[in-house]
């Protein structure tokens, strides 16, 4: 031992690496050889088979030692088991299978062939689970709440985006998909606790904390990579909601973690090679419901005539025909009922002006996924390791879009350099490529969004032609079709992502450990844009080049300490870690094109612009842990942590704590199992810290651009800067119950949590006058409180059917407690301008819709003006709340002998939705809604020849023997003239002779549903609850008799589904309840958001 | 042992966390920002964006508000939260860099005529702010604080005389002859590198304090006569020439610095796509104006359309006949149609509310049934006259303030005052001269138009209608040299909506009509069937909570100081409150009456006459444009001419 520490080199080494983070590896080599001469220990093989009760092998069984993660096996055909490197002595091993008590049995010294049976029910209460920092820990001394997620059906109901598959499985998370399995999703973790920051969870793979950061980018989304990791290679998902399960991660982990664990080397039967295919097709699921009886027209068809002269005249087609490829003909359905009569047609040919529904059909195609996935495993004395390798080639709905090649590579493994050392080398590399990402939301670009807004009449077969010899597009006029965007506009990137750590587990003693682990994780995306020249929104074309690259090392030493005096138990772990981040972006763009097609930086027809960003963050930490236990009963938890941040002023540091008890009370008291099985109480607190981005002390010039060749300019940031932050601070509470009766059959967790995040580092509106449009503050407060239920329990089990039921339910409230001084509230999003906004507001919960309504009187009756129109109100008006009320989900298992099947439903309650494509629809007269009065305006219109003021109800002057206007009443004045608003209208004080009276004016429907929405946009206000069917498995195991002949050792077949069925929405026919614009803090505003679409396939999984 | 081997652990692992803690500060220093304040490299910025800020008013607000040009889809309207895009373009974008400039280089040796440059080109953005809104923040702007969150509104007074003692330091401190090199090189004003710019600054500096001093003269008129008289003191320090303007320009590139008018209507612009309702037309008051008096200056103003998109009207044309057998004089009056090369935009809507067209007695053949038509039905999207592309081009120029508004500012100073070495008749005719000089157009044309009545000194001139005929582009000169002098410089100071809209409000001479809508405004204190322009533009919505003390402050002193106020509508910030610079609007009086009903008969007097009375006339004028018109077939051609019926036929 002395040996050791004469080494002083090492310790001037150690100290050196900590200075230079290269020489960790070799540092930690010498140290690694250095201890094993130390603590050399023999280890044992232990064979054995595991049975259920009727003694029928259990092939797949897990077996492993209690506390060593490298020491496991599996059962094979016949459920015998090999357990290589089980330390000598006694020791206690833990048998686990799906649907069979876990058990956990002592094995002597001498013992070496078991038989071991289990006994099918729920889990054993001896559940060692995952917590922070990677530590495995008993459920029993856990203080706070905790979740798997239940991982079996993830990559055979698979997405491409991984989160997008977890909704509805996790009490009190949101997931919200910005669109698609290649954009971003945003997950919130029981409410928001940052007024405008982030408020994303933590991700941790393997132990490593990755970079999540939202890919919004414009009208593109270029994913988060949390969505990319491949669901074949994860092992378990755990989700620490709170702060106070957090602490040890730190500050980034003040939103809650999620803590995904990759699959390690099992010791398979047969070779170890497994095999998956799956193949899944997607459809549109819904469609919105549009009218077929108006087509194309602003306001019947009142120009637009082929004729010298007017634009778009054609002298070989007939005189004064409809021409529909003139400006008067734009997207909107407001022409004349199609009645079938001829017109010239966008593509110059003479077309039937008739409905043409099937378009969007057409428009439409079925989406596919390939996955193919090979996974190896091999595990001996000294060696383990998993490698996998899943390929996946996608393709949307509609053609040429959203063209994914995903490859994605996994590498886990695990040396043993002696006795008390073992090193982990896990690897995880990911390529994606996509071509024609699909442009999202209400942009020009977005085709999916064009081909949902096309009039009425437009068929398929018109616009297949969408250009002209000379590049330009047929048709432009104010009109844009769908195949100029899926052919003329097109993007490609490439986003590759390396994360690998390496991690030294050393025994120091037999209760004492010591983990030294160093992580890299490199994102790099390489991505263009091209918007070609003639475009119809952007004529001279647009060329945007764009490379980003993010580096993030994490380093990290952990000791553990393990000891049981008696009836105590004690547990400390003592930390270190160090982590930089540094990002780079790199965008060069060019505005003005000089030709088609030329998708360069060099087809210029002025100076490309190149933008540079830059990003960097140094984090240092010191933090422990100790949990003291008594008598399995009761248990007292600590964390403390302080971090040193470069994103905060000098002196950088910060300090946090936590802590907690658990008491079980079965343990302490005698109780019958068959009622109450287990019951445990806990409760904890929580003070977290956290500090912020980067740059966020001081201002000063940004580069602006290049004025007339000469003089380049540099402009002041419009965020002001504090060079005086102070950390922000989240203190939360948790109180929870574990109850699980009749013999584990039912189990019952529940948990209530209150927190609270003060001293907010928010970037808040100021006043321009300042200088800045935001202003960076310690201000704020927000509090969150809430309820989560998960219910879980197996109603029907017998030998060969079981069903097994989990129920999940919780709801958020929140309150903004403060903003800063003399502010009442902030703006969150908002839809052109002050139309539709979403505010934090002092004393209401986070998330606060308001938006324009007409002008009401005391009664609510809508006033309006002289002919009829509402007035729109000076002060917006409030909308509800955009988050719900409360989420859940449902997850049922069937099985019976090798079938099984199971499904998903989940569920959320209130919450409002702004729908942009709803008043688009309206705009464009496309809806159904849009057609009541029309028919009644035409006949007055153009049958009857009535004008704007008979329609008012009264007669002109002229067309009486009076003479001031509004003298005489119209003897049809009942009749319904167009139309007309479902409330109650009173002419205005403004309106002169007639205010205070009802108006029975008919509107003409162009100003109704067109002109005047933005008046009122409640009109598009939609109840965002559902009911979803979210994913369908039914998979059957091959009998082993059927492969006893075959190369296979395992197979099974599954049908699967996701997104099947909405079975409950209060929003529209083909709008999503679950819509958004972005990933950011603003939600409940859909704008162009993707129609629903249903997934179905197969998967075929082969063990060799 | 083995607590020594624990304590070298923690020993390391405190190294590990606190090695690196130096670094810490560096981690966060951003690369990509300059945290130094160089006035060469902020300079030009905010020149470019005081370019943009100003020109997005001028399109969506001053063009209408000055009724010189015509953008029909804004009207006079505007939504509530319009107004913060302004601020932000001003406040955030400009005077931040420049404000702090000035802080950094105030007082350093050596810097004082660049600090003088900016402060100069900082007191035009505030008097534009201050003539748009009325109070407004200036001493307590741009803060550099994060404890501030009150921002206070400075009267307009206090704005006007911050504003003139910051253009009277700047004119006195200029030294022509800095040992340094103290100018700016190259200069976003004026171009070029040379010091020789340090005397334009000094004339733009006086000519800004003589426009701003004229301005206050509702306010405080000894404040106005102070300013005016140490302004013209100094009359070689005011702008004297082409090259003095002050009119920096946009650049050519298209992807950096094109104009916000190249970028908001010429960049995505098709054949295809013209839409007349956003593209800036002539406003009609202007065009009758130009058209009455035969003002070359409509040629430079203007876009001439294609002839084959041009509107056809009626005109009544004579045609000079002579017998070359008999020598009997038979010439014809006939009505024909043809096209016109201009058509100004008519304000919307054809007919106001409550109004009613009359009936034509010579409609359908006489028996009067038929209301009169309206005169541009069946125009083409393509046939307006639209704003001339010089203005709206990539490189454009953006006039702040000009020769010719100069000379007519020395013609008012001396008309009120008495000060200046020349007459008011010799600045007045040199202001006209001066815009000609500006727009290139000869010294024939300058004489030919300067002979007119109502041009011509002390003259009256009567001018042709609008197509309701409820306004007449009269000038009444005759012993009314003012009227003359602010009709002059609003034509001169086309398409700068804010000079023009700033130089009504505060004369009343031109005297509009109303504009009209039918229906609801969408605007408090609009009487949703006529409004005479604004008086002012709104607040920014976002002062209402980020601000909201200081907010309600500035409405009290808006409407305490206004000679006409309006604390109704809208919680008192609205369009119609007068600002304090301004005289009342005496149209207002009795507005209800002379607006409420009237039976209009249109007419196409502007439209008329524009290739002269008489068919040679016509041939001779078309022929300057179209070389192949040398008789009617030519004229058959290219004006689409045809006779509709022969009037008078002489014996």
């Amino acid at each position: 031992m002395s040996k050791f520490f004469t080494k002083k080199n090492v310790i001037r080494e150690m100290i050196l690496f900590l200075n230079s983070k290269k020489m960790l590896f070799v540092i930690v080599s010498v140290l690694a050889i250095s201890v094993e001469t130390l603590f050399a220990q023999k280890v044992r093989t232990i064979m054995g088979q595991v049975t259920d009760a009727a003694n029928e092998p259990l092939i797949g069984a897990h077996i492993k030692v209690l506390h060593m993660e490298q020491s496991t096996a599996i059962a094979d055909a016949e459920g015998s088991f090999k357990l290589m490197n089980a330390p000598l002595g006694k020791i206690q091993l833990e048998v686990s299978y799906i649907g069979f008590a876990n058990k956990i049995i002592e094995v002597d010294a001498m013992q070496n062939n078991l038989k071991i049976q289990l006994q099918a029910g729920m889990e054993e209460l001896n559940e060692i689970v995952v917590t922070a920092l990677g530590i495995s820990r008993d459920v029993k001394s856990l203080p706070y709440a905790r979740q798997s997620i239940d991982i079996k059906d993830l990559s055979e109901t698979r997405d491409n985006n991984l989160l997008n598959m977890l909704s509805g499985k996790v009490s009190n998370v949101r997931f919200t998909s910005n669109g698609g399995s290649l954009s971003s999703t945003r997950v919130v973790i029981r409410g928001e606790n940052s007024l405008t920051g982030n408020n994303q969870p933590l991700y941790v793979v393997d132990g490593v904390p990755i970079l999540n950061n939202m890919g919004d980018d414009g009208d593109l989304d270029f994913g988060n990579a949390a969505s990319a990791i491949n669901p074949d290679d994860i092992e378990s998902i755990e989700v620490l909601k709170g702060a106070n399960a957090s602490a040890l991660y730190g500050s980034d982990a003040a939103n809650g973690v999620i803590l995904i664990t990759t699959k390690k080397a099992t010791n398979k039967s047969g070779l170890g090679v497994n095999y998956s295919l799956n193949t899944q097709f997607s459809k549109l699921s819904q469609y919105p419901i549009y009218q077929n009886v108006y087509g194309v027209g602003t306001n019947g068809i009142p120009s637009g005539f082929n004729f010298q002269g007017q634009e778009g005249f054609d002298p070989n087609m007939p005189l004064h025909m409809a021409n529909l490829t003139a400006s008067a003909f734009n997207q909107a359905s407001f022409g004349l009922p199609m009645l079938g009569f001829q017109v010239i047609g966008r593509d110059g040919n003479i077309k039937s002006y008739s409905p043409s529904p099937e378009t969007i059909n057409e428009m439409y195609r079925t989406g596919s996924q390939l996955t193919n996935s090979l996974s190896f495993d091999k595990v001996n004395d000294l060696l383990s390791f998993r490698f996998s390798y899943t390929n996946t080639n996608s393709d949307d709905i509609v053609e040429n879009f959203n063209k994914l090649k995903r490859n994605s590579f996994n590498l886990r493994s695990n040396a043993k350099l002696s006795k008390a050392i073992t090193v982990d080398l896990n690897a995880q590399y990911l390529v994606d490529d996509v071509d024609n990402r699909g442009f999202r939301n209400a942009s020009n670009r977005n085709p999916l969004y064009v081909i949902s807004s096309l009039p009425r009449d437009a068929t398929y077969h018109e616009l297949e032609v969408w250009k002209n010899g000379d590049g330009t597009p047929k048709t432009q006029r104010g009109f844009i079709n769908p195949f100029w965007l899926t052919n003329e506009l097109s993007n490609a990137d490439s986003k590759n992502w390396l994360l690998t750590n390496l991690t030294f587990n050393l025994r120091l003693t037999n209760n004492l450990g010591l983990r030294l682990r160093g992580a890299t994780d490199v994102q790099r995306l390489e991505s263009w844009d091209f918007t070609n020249f003639y475009s119809p929104f952007d004529l001279d074309g647009n060329f945007r080049s764009k490379q980003q690259q993010s580096v993030n090392n994490n380093f990290e030493a952990l000791l553990s300490y393990n000891k049981r005096f008696k009836d105590f138990s004690f547990t400390s772990n003592l930390g270190a870690s160090t982590q930089s981040v540094e990002s780079k972006l790199l965008q060069s763009q060019v505005q003005a094109l000089l030709t088609s097609d030329i998708k360069s930086l060099s087809n210029n027809a002025g100076t490309a612009s190149t933008f540079e960003n830059y990003s960097a963050k140094q984090k240092r930490s010191v933090y422990g842990q100790t949990n003291l236990g008594y008598k399995n009963f009761l248990y007292l938890d600590a964390t403390a942590r302080n971090d040193w941040s470069s994103s905060l002023p000098s002196p950088h540091s910060y300090f946090y704590y936590s802590g907690g008890a658990s008491f079980v009370l079965t343990e302490a008291v005698k109780l019958p199992k068959q009622i109450l099985s287990f019951a445990k109480l806990r409760a904890s607190y929580a003070n977290t810290g956290n500090d912020t981005g980067f740059d966020m002390l001081l201002n000063g010039y940004n580069y602006g651009g290049l004025f007339r060749g000469n003089m380049p300019w540099y402009t002041g940031e419009t965020v002001g800067k504090n060079a005086g932050l102070k950390p922000e601070n989240t203190i939360s509470t948790e109180l929870g119950t574990d109850l699980r009766f009749l013999n584990n059959r039912i189990s019952l967790d529940f948990t209530y949590y209150q927190k609270a995040t003060k001293n907010q580092i928010v970037q808040a509106s100021v006043s321009a006058i300042s200088g800045f449009e935001r202003q960076l503050f310690n201000s704020g407060e927000i509090r969150n409180y809430g309820y989560e239920l998960t219910l879980a329990g197996s109603p029907v089990k017998s030998k060969n059917f079981e069903w097994s039921t989990t129920i999940n339910w919780s709801t958020n409230k929140s309150k903004v407690v403060s903003l800063m001084e003399g502010v009442d509230r902030f703006r969150l999003a908002n839809w052109n301008g002050t139309s539709v906004e979403i505010f934090a507001e002092v004393g209401r919960p986070y998330g606060e819709m308001y938006g324009t309504d007409y002008k009401r009187n005391e009664a609510g009756d809508v006033l309006v003006d002289a002919s009829g129109r509402p007035k729109s109100a000076t002060e917006n008006a409030y909308f509800g709340n955009v988050n719900p009320n409360w989420i859940g989900g449902i997850s049922n298992t069937f099985s019976y002998k090798a079938f099984s099947l199971s499904f998903l439903v989940d569920f959320k309650q209130g919450g409002k939705l702004w729908s942009y494509s709803s008043y688009q629809g309206s705009r464009y007269g496309q809806t159904v809604e849009s057609l009541y009065g029309r028919d009644e305006y035409l006949f007055s219109q153009t049958i009857l020849g009535e004008n704007d003021t008979e329609r008012r109800g009264f007669l002109e002057a002229n067309r009486t023997n009076g003479s001031d206007n509004y003298s005489t009443s119209y003897p049809d004045l009942e009749r319904i003239k167009g139309a007309y608003l479902p409330e109650r209208r009173v002419y205005d004080s403004e309106v002169v002779g007639l205010a205070g009276q009802i108006s029975t004016a008919s509107l003409k429907p162009t100003n109704y549903y067109a002109d005047d929405v933005l008046k009122s946009t409640r009109r598009y206000l939609y109840d965002a609850s559902y009911i979803k069917f979210r994913s369908l498995s039914l998979g059957y195991n091959l009998p082993k008799s059927l492969l006893k002949k075959s190369p296979f050792s395992a197979a099974r077949l599954s049908l699967v589904g996701s997104n099947l069925w909405t079975i409950h929405q209060k929003t529209p026919t083909g709008l999503d309840p679950e819509a958004t614009t972005s990933t950011g803090n603003g939600q409940g505003i859909e704008q162009g958001f993707a129609l629903p679409q249903a997934n179905y396939g197969f998967d075929l999984r082969l063990s060799f | 042992m083995q607590i020594k081997r624990i304590s070298f652990i923690i020993v390391a692992v405190a190294a590990l966390t606190f090695s690196g803690c130096k670094h810490l500060e560096e981690a966060n220093i951003n690369p990509n920002k300059m945290y130094t304040t160089d006035v060469k490299l902020i300079f030009p910025g905010t020149v470019y964006r005081t370019m943009n800020g100003f020109a997005n008013l001028n399109y969506n607000y001053y063009s209408n508000y000055s009724r010189g040009v015509s953008v029909s889809f804004r009207d006079i309207g505007l939504g509530e939260g319009d107004m913060d895009r302004a601020y932000f373009d001003f406040y955030v974008n400009v005077l931040k860099d420049l404000t702090n400039v000035e802080r950094e280089y105030e007082g350093v040796q050596g810097a004082e005529n660049r600090t003088h440059m900016v402060r100069a080109w900082r007191a035009m953005i505030y008097s534009i702010i201050v003539g748009t809104w009325g109070p407004m923040p200036m001493s307590d702007a741009i803060s550099n604080s994060v404890d501030k969150f009150d921002f206070k509104y400075d009267s307009e007074k206090e704005i006007y005389l911050q504003i003139l003692q910051m253009l009277k330091t700047a004119t006195e401190g200029f030294n022509l002859n800095p040992v340094t090199n103290d100018f700016l090189s190259p200069d976003p004003v004026f171009g070029t590198s040379s010091k020789d710019n340090i005397v334009k600054w000094r004339k733009f500096a006086n000519t800004l304090r003589l426009d701003v001093a004229l301005r206050v003269e509702n306010i405080d008129r000894g404040l106005s006569e102070q300013h005016v008289r140490e302004c013209m003191a100094h009359e070689d320090w005011l702008i004297s020439s082409v090259e003095d303007m002050v009119q920096p320009s946009w650049g050519t590139d298209v992807n950096s610095d094109a104009s916000y008018y190249y970028d908001r209507l010429l960049r995505n612009l098709t054949d295809q796509n013209f839409n007349p309702n956003t593209y800036p037309r002539i406003g009609q008051y202007m065009f009758h104006y130009l058209q009455s008096y035969g003002d070359p200056r409509l040629e430079k103003f203007v876009d001439r359309p294609n002839y084959t998109d041009r509107l056809a009207i009626r005109d009544t044309i004579k045609i000079n006949r002579k017998s070359t057998y008999s020598g009997l004089d038979t010439t014809l009056t006939v009505v024909a149609l043809h096209t016109v090369p201009y058509v100004p935009a008519p304000e919307i809507p054809r007919v106001p509310e409550t109004w009613d067209v009359a009936f034509d007695p010579n409609s359908n053949n006489g028996q009067g049934t038929n209301k009169y038509p309206f005169p541009y039905s069946g125009i083409d999207n393509k046939g307006w006259a639209v704003v001339n592309r010089s203005f709206l081009k990539a490189d454009a120029k953006v006039v702040f303030l000009s020769w010719a508004s100069t000379c007519f500012m020395q013609a008012e100073a001396k008309l009120k005052y008495g000060v200046g070495a020349r007459s008011v008749q010799q600045y007045y005719e040199s202001g006209i001269a001066a815009s000609f000089a500006q727009y290139g157009l000869s010294p024939e044309q300058l004489a030919t138009y300067m002979s007119k009545d109502g041009i011509k000194w002390n003259t009256d001139g009567k001018g042709i209608s609008d197509y309701m005929q409820i306004y007449y582009a009269d000038i009444h000169g005759a012993g009314n040299p003012l009227e003359q002098i602010v009709k002059q410089r609003w034509i001169s100071e086309y398409f700068n909506g804010f000079n023009q809209w700033t130089l009504e409000r505060r004369t009343r001479i031109m005297n509009f009509p109303p504009m009209f809508y039918n229906g609801s405004a969408g605007l408090e204190g609009s009487n949703n069937r006529f409004d005479f322009p604004p008086e002012r533009l709104i607040y920014s919505i976002n002062e209402r909570t980020l601000n909201k003390n200081e907010y309600d402050k500035a409405i009290e002193l808006l409407q305490a100081a206004s000679p006409k106020g309006d604390r109704a509508s809208r919680w008192g910030d609205n369009l119609w409150t007068h600002l304090q610079f301004a005289k009342v609007n005496p149209a207002l009086a009795g507005a209800e009456a002379t607006w409420s009903n009237r039976i209009i008969m249109y007419n196409q007097h502007s439209l008329q006459n524009q290739y002269g009375k008489t068919e040679d006339e016509m041939i001779q004028i078309a022929r300057q444009e179209f070389s192949g018109i040398t008789d009617t077939t030519g004229l058959k051609t290219y004006l689409k001419y045809q006779i509709a019926e022969v009037i008078q036929p002489r014996p």
